[in-house]
Protein backbone atom coordinates (compact mmCIF):
# COMPACT_ATOMS: atom_id res chain seq x y z
CA UNK A 1 0.00 0.00 0.00
CA UNK A 2 2.73 2.39 0.98
CA UNK A 3 4.87 1.23 -1.96
CA UNK A 4 2.11 2.03 -4.47
CA UNK A 5 1.87 5.62 -3.22
CA UNK A 6 5.63 6.00 -3.46
CA UNK A 7 5.76 4.44 -6.92
CA UNK A 8 3.42 7.10 -8.23
CA UNK A 9 5.93 9.74 -7.15
CA UNK A 10 9.08 8.08 -8.43
CA UNK A 11 9.17 9.65 -11.91
CA UNK A 12 8.70 13.12 -10.47
CA UNK A 13 11.27 12.32 -7.79
CA UNK A 14 13.67 11.08 -10.45
CA UNK A 15 13.49 14.36 -12.37
CA UNK A 16 13.53 16.50 -9.22
CA UNK A 17 9.93 17.75 -9.62
CA UNK A 18 8.61 16.57 -6.22
CA UNK A 19 7.62 19.04 -3.51
CA UNK A 20 9.77 19.17 -0.34
CA UNK A 21 7.25 17.08 1.58
CA UNK A 22 7.03 14.47 -1.18
CA UNK A 23 10.82 14.31 -1.45
CA UNK A 24 11.15 13.74 2.27
CA UNK A 25 8.52 11.02 2.12
CA UNK A 26 10.22 9.19 -0.76
CA UNK A 27 13.67 9.55 0.80
CA UNK A 28 12.39 8.03 4.00
CA UNK A 29 10.76 5.11 2.16
CA UNK A 30 13.70 4.37 -0.15
CA UNK A 31 16.02 4.03 2.84
CA UNK A 32 14.22 0.79 3.75
CA UNK A 33 12.65 -0.51 0.47
CA UNK A 34 14.84 -2.30 -2.08
CA UNK A 35 11.92 -2.84 -4.42
CA UNK A 36 11.16 0.87 -4.82
CA UNK A 37 14.88 1.65 -5.22
CA UNK A 38 14.93 -0.77 -8.16
CA UNK A 39 11.87 0.83 -9.70
CA UNK A 40 13.46 4.24 -9.28
CA UNK A 41 16.57 3.03 -11.12
CA UNK A 42 14.38 1.76 -13.99
CA UNK A 43 12.39 5.00 -14.12
CA UNK A 44 15.55 7.07 -14.19
CA UNK A 45 16.88 4.94 -17.01
CA UNK A 46 13.70 5.48 -19.00
CA UNK A 47 13.84 9.23 -18.37
CA UNK A 48 17.43 9.35 -19.53
CA UNK A 49 16.63 7.36 -22.68
CA UNK A 50 13.73 9.70 -23.40
CA UNK A 51 16.10 12.62 -22.97
CA UNK A 52 18.55 11.07 -25.44
CA UNK A 53 15.72 10.54 -27.86
CA UNK A 54 14.65 14.15 -27.35
CA UNK A 55 18.17 15.42 -28.07
CA UNK A 56 18.05 13.78 -31.50
CA UNK A 57 16.50 16.69 -33.35
CA UNK A 58 16.23 16.32 -37.07
CA UNK A 59 17.05 19.07 -39.50
CA UNK A 60 14.19 20.75 -41.29
CA UNK A 61 13.78 18.87 -44.58
CA UNK A 62 14.96 20.58 -47.73
CA UNK A 63 12.29 22.72 -49.33
CA UNK A 64 10.11 22.77 -46.22
CA UNK A 65 10.45 26.47 -45.60
CA UNK A 66 9.97 27.49 -49.23
CA UNK A 67 6.91 25.30 -49.62
CA UNK A 68 5.43 26.86 -46.51
CA UNK A 69 6.10 30.42 -47.65
CA UNK A 70 4.56 29.71 -51.06
CA UNK A 71 1.40 28.61 -49.29
CA UNK A 72 1.49 31.68 -47.05
CA UNK A 73 1.80 33.97 -50.07
CA UNK A 74 -1.03 32.13 -51.79
CA UNK A 75 -3.20 32.68 -48.70
CA UNK A 76 -2.68 36.41 -48.90
CA UNK A 77 -5.42 38.06 -50.93
CA UNK A 78 -3.88 41.30 -52.19
CA UNK A 79 -6.33 44.19 -52.48
CA UNK A 80 -6.67 44.70 -56.27
CA UNK A 81 -5.52 48.10 -57.48
CA UNK A 82 -8.51 49.73 -59.19
CA UNK A 83 -9.02 53.23 -60.51
CA UNK A 84 -11.46 55.56 -58.83
CA UNK A 85 -13.66 55.08 -61.86
CA UNK A 86 -13.85 51.32 -61.49
CA UNK A 87 -14.52 51.66 -57.78
CA UNK A 88 -17.62 53.77 -58.33
CA UNK A 89 -18.50 51.66 -61.37
CA UNK A 90 -21.68 50.04 -59.97
CA UNK A 91 -22.96 53.48 -58.95
CA UNK A 92 -22.37 54.84 -62.44
CA UNK A 93 -24.49 52.14 -64.00
CA UNK A 94 -27.31 52.77 -61.55
CA UNK A 95 -27.19 56.54 -62.05
CA UNK A 96 -27.03 56.19 -65.82
CA UNK A 97 -30.00 53.86 -65.90
CA UNK A 98 -32.01 56.19 -63.66
CA UNK A 99 -31.11 59.17 -65.81
CA UNK A 100 -32.07 57.41 -69.03
CA UNK A 101 -35.41 56.45 -67.58
CA UNK A 102 -36.07 59.99 -66.38
CA UNK A 103 -35.11 61.50 -69.73
CA UNK A 104 -37.24 59.00 -71.62
CA UNK A 105 -40.21 59.86 -69.42
CA UNK A 106 -39.67 63.61 -69.71
CA UNK A 107 -39.21 63.28 -73.44
CA UNK A 108 -42.58 61.63 -73.88
CA UNK A 109 -44.29 64.24 -71.65
CA UNK A 110 -42.73 67.24 -73.37
CA UNK A 111 -43.72 66.09 -76.84
CA UNK A 112 -47.47 65.82 -77.03
CA UNK A 113 -48.82 64.05 -80.09
CA UNK A 114 -47.17 61.34 -82.17
CA UNK A 115 -43.66 62.21 -83.22
CA UNK A 116 -42.90 61.62 -86.91
CA UNK A 117 -40.45 58.86 -86.15
CA UNK A 118 -40.95 57.28 -89.58
CA UNK A 119 -40.09 60.45 -91.50
CA UNK A 120 -36.98 60.39 -93.70
CA UNK A 121 -36.47 64.17 -93.97
CA UNK A 122 -33.88 65.86 -91.79
CA UNK A 123 -36.40 67.82 -89.78
CA UNK A 124 -38.40 64.72 -89.01
CA UNK A 125 -35.29 63.02 -87.82
CA UNK A 126 -34.39 66.01 -85.68
CA UNK A 127 -37.79 66.20 -84.09
CA UNK A 128 -37.51 62.61 -83.04
CA UNK A 129 -33.92 63.10 -81.92
CA UNK A 130 -34.67 62.79 -78.22
CA UNK A 131 -36.46 59.49 -78.61
CA UNK A 132 -33.86 58.21 -81.05
CA UNK A 133 -31.13 59.18 -78.65
CA UNK A 134 -32.89 57.22 -75.95
CA UNK A 135 -32.97 54.25 -78.28
CA UNK A 136 -29.34 54.57 -79.19
CA UNK A 137 -28.35 54.87 -75.55
CA UNK A 138 -30.26 51.72 -74.85
CA UNK A 139 -28.39 50.19 -77.74
CA UNK A 140 -25.13 51.27 -76.14
CA UNK A 141 -26.08 49.51 -72.95
CA UNK A 142 -26.97 46.39 -74.87
CA UNK A 143 -23.79 46.66 -76.86
CA UNK A 144 -21.85 45.70 -73.76
CA UNK A 145 -22.52 42.15 -74.87
CA UNK A 146 -22.15 42.63 -78.62
CA UNK A 147 -18.88 42.31 -80.51
CA UNK A 148 -16.51 45.24 -80.73
CA UNK A 149 -17.49 46.27 -84.25
CA UNK A 150 -21.01 47.21 -83.24
CA UNK A 151 -19.97 49.83 -80.74
CA UNK A 152 -18.46 52.59 -82.93
CA UNK A 153 -21.51 52.49 -85.18
CA UNK A 154 -23.78 53.20 -82.27
CA UNK A 155 -21.48 55.93 -81.05
CA UNK A 156 -21.51 57.63 -84.45
CA UNK A 157 -25.27 57.42 -84.66
CA UNK A 158 -25.49 59.05 -81.26
CA UNK A 159 -23.11 61.80 -82.34
CA UNK A 160 -25.18 62.48 -85.48
CA UNK A 161 -28.25 62.77 -83.33
CA UNK A 162 -26.49 65.22 -81.04
CA UNK A 163 -25.31 67.32 -83.98
CA UNK A 164 -28.80 67.38 -85.41
CA UNK A 165 -30.30 68.38 -82.11
CA UNK A 166 -27.85 71.23 -81.62
CA UNK A 167 -28.58 72.65 -85.11
CA UNK A 168 -32.26 72.76 -84.36
CA UNK A 169 -31.95 74.04 -80.81
CA UNK A 170 -32.66 77.80 -81.39
CA UNK A 171 -35.77 77.10 -83.51
CA UNK A 172 -38.30 76.47 -80.73
CA UNK A 173 -38.39 76.43 -76.90
CA UNK A 174 -39.61 72.82 -76.78
CA UNK A 175 -36.81 71.78 -79.14
CA UNK A 176 -34.35 73.70 -76.96
CA UNK A 177 -35.43 71.63 -73.98
CA UNK A 178 -35.09 68.52 -76.09
CA UNK A 179 -31.53 69.45 -76.97
CA UNK A 180 -30.57 69.83 -73.30
CA UNK A 181 -32.02 66.41 -72.60
CA UNK A 182 -30.12 64.93 -75.52
CA UNK A 183 -26.86 66.41 -74.29
CA UNK A 184 -27.44 64.95 -70.83
CA UNK A 185 -28.32 61.65 -72.42
CA UNK A 186 -25.23 61.62 -74.60
CA UNK A 187 -22.94 62.39 -71.69
CA UNK A 188 -24.42 59.41 -69.94
CA UNK A 189 -23.94 57.27 -73.02
CA UNK A 190 -20.31 58.39 -73.26
CA UNK A 191 -19.64 57.55 -69.62
CA UNK A 192 -21.09 54.11 -70.19
CA UNK A 193 -19.04 53.64 -73.34
CA UNK A 194 -15.83 54.84 -71.70
CA UNK A 195 -16.44 52.52 -68.77
CA UNK A 196 -17.11 49.65 -71.13
CA UNK A 197 -13.82 50.09 -72.95
CA UNK A 198 -11.90 50.65 -69.74
CA UNK A 199 -13.25 47.41 -68.40
CA UNK A 200 -12.29 45.55 -71.58
CA UNK A 201 -8.78 46.90 -71.44
CA UNK A 202 -8.29 45.89 -67.80
CA UNK A 203 -9.97 42.58 -68.33
CA UNK A 204 -7.70 41.62 -71.23
CA UNK A 205 -4.57 42.13 -69.11
CA UNK B 1 30.16 36.43 -14.17
CA UNK B 2 28.55 36.37 -17.57
CA UNK B 3 30.29 38.46 -20.19
CA UNK B 4 28.19 37.38 -23.13
CA UNK B 5 24.58 37.11 -22.04
CA UNK B 6 22.78 34.49 -24.07
CA UNK B 7 19.57 35.95 -25.50
CA UNK B 8 16.69 34.46 -23.56
CA UNK B 9 18.80 33.84 -20.47
CA UNK B 10 19.19 37.39 -19.28
CA UNK B 11 16.30 39.76 -18.66
CA UNK B 12 17.71 42.13 -21.25
CA UNK B 13 17.88 39.36 -23.83
CA UNK B 14 14.29 38.28 -23.23
CA UNK B 15 13.05 41.83 -23.56
CA UNK B 16 14.94 42.37 -26.77
CA UNK B 17 13.77 39.13 -28.36
CA UNK B 18 10.18 39.76 -27.31
CA UNK B 19 10.16 43.33 -28.61
CA UNK B 20 11.26 42.13 -32.00
CA UNK B 21 8.82 39.24 -31.87
CA UNK B 22 5.96 41.55 -30.89
CA UNK B 23 6.72 43.73 -33.89
CA UNK B 24 6.77 40.71 -36.19
CA UNK B 25 3.48 39.48 -34.75
CA UNK B 26 1.77 42.84 -35.26
CA UNK B 27 2.98 43.10 -38.84
CA UNK B 28 2.21 39.48 -39.66
CA UNK B 29 -1.31 39.91 -38.25
CA UNK B 30 -1.86 42.58 -40.90
CA UNK B 31 -0.86 40.08 -43.58
CA UNK B 32 2.86 40.85 -43.86
CA UNK B 33 4.26 37.53 -45.05
CA UNK B 34 7.87 38.61 -44.55
CA UNK B 35 7.21 39.46 -40.92
CA UNK B 36 5.57 36.06 -40.49
CA UNK B 37 8.60 34.42 -42.04
CA UNK B 38 10.91 36.13 -39.55
CA UNK B 39 8.53 35.29 -36.71
CA UNK B 40 8.40 31.54 -37.29
CA UNK B 41 12.00 30.97 -38.41
CA UNK B 42 13.24 30.13 -34.88
CA UNK B 43 10.33 27.72 -34.27
CA UNK B 44 10.03 25.87 -37.57
CA UNK B 45 12.44 23.11 -36.68
CA UNK B 46 10.85 22.60 -33.26
CA UNK B 47 7.41 22.34 -34.83
CA UNK B 48 8.65 19.87 -37.44
CA UNK B 49 10.33 17.70 -34.82
CA UNK B 50 7.26 17.74 -32.64
CA UNK B 51 5.14 16.61 -35.60
CA UNK B 52 7.70 13.91 -36.36
CA UNK B 53 7.50 12.69 -32.78
CA UNK B 54 3.73 12.58 -32.95
CA UNK B 55 3.46 10.89 -36.35
CA UNK B 56 6.83 9.10 -36.70
CA UNK B 57 6.69 9.22 -40.50
CA UNK B 58 8.51 11.98 -42.31
CA UNK B 59 5.78 12.52 -44.92
CA UNK B 60 3.09 12.83 -42.24
CA UNK B 61 5.31 15.09 -40.15
CA UNK B 62 5.87 17.34 -43.17
CA UNK B 63 2.13 17.67 -43.81
CA UNK B 64 1.34 18.18 -40.13
CA UNK B 65 4.06 20.80 -39.63
CA UNK B 66 2.96 22.69 -42.75
CA UNK B 67 -0.62 22.69 -41.54
CA UNK B 68 0.40 23.83 -38.05
CA UNK B 69 2.37 26.80 -39.36
CA UNK B 70 -0.26 27.79 -41.91
CA UNK B 71 -2.89 27.63 -39.20
CA UNK B 72 -0.66 29.83 -37.07
CA UNK B 73 -0.57 32.36 -39.91
CA UNK B 74 -4.33 32.30 -40.40
CA UNK B 75 -5.13 32.38 -36.69
CA UNK B 76 -2.50 34.95 -35.72
CA UNK B 77 -5.15 37.69 -35.26
CA UNK B 78 -6.48 35.48 -32.46
CA UNK B 79 -3.19 35.76 -30.57
CA UNK B 80 -3.83 38.31 -27.83
CA UNK B 81 -0.44 38.30 -26.06
CA UNK B 82 -1.95 36.48 -23.08
CA UNK B 83 0.85 33.91 -23.23
CA UNK B 84 4.21 33.78 -24.94
CA UNK B 85 4.07 33.27 -28.70
CA UNK B 86 5.92 29.98 -28.23
CA UNK B 87 3.19 28.67 -25.90
CA UNK B 88 0.48 29.77 -28.31
CA UNK B 89 2.25 28.14 -31.26
CA UNK B 90 2.65 24.90 -29.29
CA UNK B 91 -1.08 25.03 -28.54
CA UNK B 92 -1.88 25.35 -32.24
CA UNK B 93 0.54 22.47 -32.85
CA UNK B 94 -0.96 20.24 -30.17
CA UNK B 95 -4.54 20.81 -31.35
CA UNK B 96 -3.64 20.30 -34.99
CA UNK B 97 -1.72 17.10 -34.23
CA UNK B 98 -4.61 15.63 -32.26
CA UNK B 99 -7.09 16.56 -35.03
CA UNK B 100 -4.88 15.06 -37.72
CA UNK B 101 -4.27 11.99 -35.63
CA UNK B 102 -8.03 11.37 -35.34
CA UNK B 103 -8.54 11.89 -39.06
CA UNK B 104 -5.68 9.53 -39.81
CA UNK B 105 -7.08 6.93 -37.46
CA UNK B 106 -10.51 7.07 -39.10
CA UNK B 107 -8.90 6.76 -42.52
CA UNK B 108 -6.84 3.80 -41.36
CA UNK B 109 -9.88 2.09 -39.93
CA UNK B 110 -11.69 2.55 -43.24
CA UNK B 111 -8.78 1.10 -45.16
CA UNK B 112 -8.26 -1.74 -42.65
CA UNK B 113 -4.52 -1.63 -43.22
CA UNK B 114 -3.34 -1.95 -39.64
CA UNK B 115 -0.49 -4.29 -40.60
CA UNK B 116 0.95 -1.68 -42.88
CA UNK B 117 0.98 1.00 -40.22
CA UNK B 118 2.62 -1.23 -37.62
CA UNK B 119 5.37 -2.21 -39.98
CA UNK B 120 8.82 -0.74 -39.41
CA UNK B 121 9.45 2.19 -41.67
CA UNK B 122 12.84 3.74 -42.11
CA UNK B 123 13.03 7.27 -40.80
CA UNK B 124 15.75 9.74 -40.01
CA UNK B 125 15.97 8.55 -36.42
CA UNK B 126 18.03 5.49 -37.36
CA UNK B 127 20.62 7.68 -39.03
CA UNK B 128 20.73 10.04 -36.06
CA UNK B 129 21.07 7.30 -33.43
CA UNK B 130 23.88 5.67 -35.35
CA UNK B 131 25.83 8.89 -35.63
CA UNK B 132 26.39 9.31 -31.87
CA UNK B 133 29.94 8.53 -30.79
CA UNK B 134 30.21 5.72 -28.19
CA UNK B 135 32.20 2.49 -28.21
CA UNK B 136 30.63 0.09 -30.73
CA UNK B 137 29.05 -2.06 -27.98
CA UNK B 138 27.71 0.93 -26.06
CA UNK B 139 26.42 2.46 -29.26
CA UNK B 140 24.57 -0.73 -30.15
CA UNK B 141 22.90 -1.05 -26.75
CA UNK B 142 22.05 2.62 -26.69
CA UNK B 143 20.69 2.53 -30.20
CA UNK B 144 18.55 -0.50 -29.43
CA UNK B 145 17.20 1.10 -26.26
CA UNK B 146 16.41 4.39 -27.95
CA UNK B 147 14.65 2.71 -30.87
CA UNK B 148 12.78 0.50 -28.44
CA UNK B 149 11.46 3.55 -26.58
CA UNK B 150 10.71 5.24 -29.89
CA UNK B 151 8.54 2.29 -30.96
CA UNK B 152 6.83 2.13 -27.56
CA UNK B 153 5.84 5.81 -27.85
CA UNK B 154 4.10 4.97 -31.11
CA UNK B 155 1.86 2.55 -29.23
CA UNK B 156 0.69 5.20 -26.72
CA UNK B 157 -2.70 6.87 -26.93
CA UNK B 158 -2.49 10.28 -28.62
CA UNK B 159 -3.11 12.15 -25.37
CA UNK B 160 -0.35 10.25 -23.59
CA UNK B 161 1.94 10.56 -26.57
CA UNK B 162 1.35 14.31 -26.62
CA UNK B 163 2.44 14.89 -23.01
CA UNK B 164 5.46 12.59 -23.38
CA UNK B 165 6.47 14.49 -26.51
CA UNK B 166 6.01 17.88 -24.85
CA UNK B 167 7.67 17.01 -21.55
CA UNK B 168 10.28 14.35 -22.26
CA UNK B 169 11.19 14.94 -25.89
CA UNK B 170 10.64 18.67 -26.40
CA UNK B 171 11.80 19.25 -22.81
CA UNK B 172 9.09 21.75 -21.80
CA UNK B 173 8.31 22.57 -18.17
CA UNK B 174 5.13 21.48 -16.38
CA UNK B 175 3.87 25.05 -16.13
CA UNK B 176 4.28 25.66 -19.85
CA UNK B 177 2.60 22.36 -20.75
CA UNK B 178 -0.31 23.33 -18.50
CA UNK B 179 -0.58 26.63 -20.42
CA UNK B 180 -0.39 24.87 -23.77
CA UNK B 181 -3.04 22.31 -22.93
CA UNK B 182 -5.07 24.86 -20.97
CA UNK B 183 -5.37 22.78 -17.82
CA UNK B 184 -3.89 22.85 -14.31
CA UNK B 185 -0.33 21.88 -13.50
CA UNK B 186 -1.68 19.12 -11.26
CA UNK B 187 -3.61 17.63 -14.17
CA UNK B 188 -0.50 17.76 -16.34
CA UNK B 189 1.61 16.07 -13.67
CA UNK B 190 -0.80 13.20 -13.18
CA UNK B 191 -1.33 12.79 -16.93
CA UNK B 192 2.42 12.65 -17.53
CA UNK B 193 2.86 10.15 -14.71
CA UNK B 194 0.16 7.92 -16.20
CA UNK B 195 1.66 8.29 -19.67
CA UNK B 196 5.09 7.22 -18.40
CA UNK B 197 3.63 4.26 -16.51
CA UNK B 198 1.85 3.27 -19.69
CA UNK B 199 5.08 3.64 -21.67
CA UNK B 200 6.92 1.48 -19.15
CA UNK B 201 4.26 -1.21 -19.42
CA UNK B 202 4.47 -1.23 -23.23
CA UNK B 203 8.28 -1.45 -23.06
CA UNK B 204 8.16 -4.38 -20.65
CA UNK B 205 5.56 -6.18 -22.78
CA UNK B 206 7.64 -5.66 -25.91
CA UNK B 207 10.75 -6.94 -24.10
CA UNK B 208 8.95 -10.04 -22.91
CA UNK B 209 7.73 -10.70 -26.44
CA UNK B 210 11.22 -10.29 -27.88
CA UNK B 211 12.73 -12.48 -25.16
CA UNK B 212 10.09 -15.13 -25.88
CA UNK B 213 11.04 -15.08 -29.54
CA UNK B 214 14.76 -15.47 -28.91
CA UNK B 215 14.53 -18.18 -26.26
CA UNK B 216 11.98 -20.80 -27.33
ZN1 LIG C 1 8.54 0.41 -1.57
Amino acid sequence: MKCKEIEDLLFLYGEGECTKEETALVDHHLATCDNCREILALDKELLSTLQSLGSLEQELPEGFHNTLMEKVHALQSPIPKVSWFRRIHPGIYGAAAAMLLLVALLGSFLQPGPSPATGTSESAFQEGAALDAVDSSMAVMESAETPEGAVPEVAMKAEDAAGGARDVAPAAPSKDRNAVLVVVLLSTAWILLADFFLERRQGSR
Amino acid sequence: MQYFPIPGNSKEGVGHVNDLETMYIRKATQGDARAFEALIRPYERKVYNMALRMFHQEADAWDAAQEILLKAYRNLPGFKFESSFSTWLYRVAANTCIDLYRKQKRKRERECSLDQTMEERPDGLHRLVASKGDTPEEALVRKETILEVHRAIEALSPDHRMVIVLRDLQGLGYKEIADILECSEGTVKSRISRARESLKRILLENREQTAGQIVP
